[in-house]
């Protein structure tokens, strides 16, 4: 699973502007007509107001500092963008809820799994080389909702009721209008391939661009174009970095022998044979526990940071039970694959499993976390 | 009449949102018809009631964005 913290961190830095982009439109066509409504009522016939007149009154309004505003208005707009920032909140986490779920169903076994991070790597590579404007392919990888759901979305907005359902609504709606960051957000809760863990990178995200989603509706800030473009390249690069994260789980739960793991894990298998090479009975890793002829015992603890030992040696050639310990675990680590084996075992949040690994050929036998993030190897020899 | 524009600031479904509210903002235009993909926008108006200028002005009003007709 990934970084949660970095999941709101992302939020904070680069999704309430992102995400502004896209949805900020909405809400300030609602403070929008909260203005009109406070304005016109000093005209002496408000009725019917043509779009440039509108436009007019509207920079009128934004020009006064939010501290000449009444006392109600400015307690409406906060009202409003609260409401609408709370339903979003609420309703991205559904949808994370559902995307995890859904990643449950396509993700069958270990393999399966891997073809998904990966895929979910293109769709993020694509949309972060779309934002570079690399190459006007890549404009593909975006999620466009249908005509029909924006002329909704967009009429409601200009609902003119004085009501707080509306903005309560159409923070709810955004789930329909993802911006860029957010697409890559929901393409890894689908990865997590878990309700729960979908739910919580959806919630961390969209709490983590409030703030600044707020400051900058409050304000009914533009942001400049050249701010923009800037800024688009550092989304883009975030973007890259989850990508990466994708591909590195992808890689891991396929067995690929190329990855950032297997590379370290090679670098550590070496000195470990190289050591045993000088040495004897003191390098022996100390988690092989106990050996009776017939099979031998080997240790795994699963904690929240991942599996200690990560390599571990065992007799080839010689039947395995393979103890897998957890103690207060909360991480996926929990979730148990062995890829090459298509072994794949929840464990208890506290408590011990046992895996019969039949004889294995001299080599390694790579073991995983069903996210491909935590990793590590038995050395049969 | 159509006439299409060239909108390269158009960047995700909130801003063909904002361009398909010309049609509500505006009688002279009948229909808008956006384009992510191409970011592009054609919109056919009554050219006695508004003409291309503005219809560019218009754009850049609900969205900030500098638009060019494209050439017939």
């Amino acid at each position: 699973m990934p970084n949660i913290w970095l999941v709101f961190l992302t939020g904070l830095t680069t999704g309430g502007l992102s995400c502004l982009a896209v949805q900020g439109g909405l809400l300030a066509n609602v403070i929008g007509n909260q203005a009109e409504d406070e304005i016109s009522s000093d005209l002496k016939n408000p009725g019917q107001i043509s779009p440039a007149t509108k436009k007019d009154l509207l920079n009128r309004y934004n020009n006064i500092h939010p501290n000449s505003r009444s006392a109600a208005s400015r307690n409406n707009i906060t009202l409003s963008i609260i409401l609408f920032l709370i339903s979003k909140i609420i309703a991205y986490t559904i949808l994370g809820f559902g995307l995890g779920y859904l990643g449950t169903m396509i993700q069958l076994s270990p393999i399966a799994r891997g073809v998904l991070m990966i895929a979910i790597t293109i769709f993020m590579l694509g949309t972060a080389l779309r934002m570079l404007n690399v190459h006007p392919i890549f404009r593909y990888f975006q999620i466009q909702p249908p005509r029909f759901v924006r002329t909704f979305i967009r009429r409601l907005s200009k609902n003119r009721k004085e009501d707080f359902a509306t903005p309560a609504f159409l923070g709810a709606l955004t789930v329909l209008i993802p911006c860029g960051i957010t697409q890559a957000m929901m393409a890894l809760a689908i990865g997590t391939g878990s309700p729960l863990y979908g739910a919580v990178i959806m919630f961390a995200f969209t709490v983590g661009a409030s703030p600044l989603f707020f400051i900058l509706a409050y304000f009914t800030t533009r942001i400049s174009e050249s701010l923009n473009a800037n800024f688009v390249k550092v989304v883009a690069v975030i973007i890259l970095i989850f990508a990466l994260y994708s591909l590195e789980s992808g890689l891991n739960l396929i067995g690929s022998p190329i990855s950032y793991a297997a590379y370290k894990q090679r670098l550590e298998l070496k000195s470990i044979t190289s050591q045993n090479t000088n040495d004897t009975a003191a390098n022996q890793p100390p988690v092989v526990s106990s050996e009776d002829g017939i099979s031998q015992i080997v240790t795994i603890n699963a904690t929240d940071y991942g599996y200690e030992p990560r390599i571990l040696k065992a007799k080839a050639n010689s039947p395995t039970q393979l103890i897998l310990v957890t103690n207060n675990t909360y991480s996926c680590s929990r979730a148990f694959v062995i890829p090459s084996l298509k072994i794949q075992e929840v464990l208890e949040e506290t408590g011990t499993k046992t895996i019969n690994i039949p004889p294995q050929k001299p080599g390694f036998l790579k073991f995983t976390c069903s996210m491909g993030m935590y990793t590590g190897n038995i050395l049969f020899d | 009449m159509k006439q299409i524009f060239s909108v390269p600031e158009i960047h995700c479904s909130s801003c063909l949102m904002l361009l398909e509210g010309l049609e509500e903002d505006h009688s002279a235009i009948k229909n808008v018809r956006t384009d992510l993909i191409k970011k592009e926008v054609e919109i056919e108006f009554d050219e006695l009631k508004m003409s291309t200028n503005e219809i560019i002005e218009a754009i850049d009003e609900i969205s900030g964005y500098k638009a060019t007709p494209n050439a017939n």
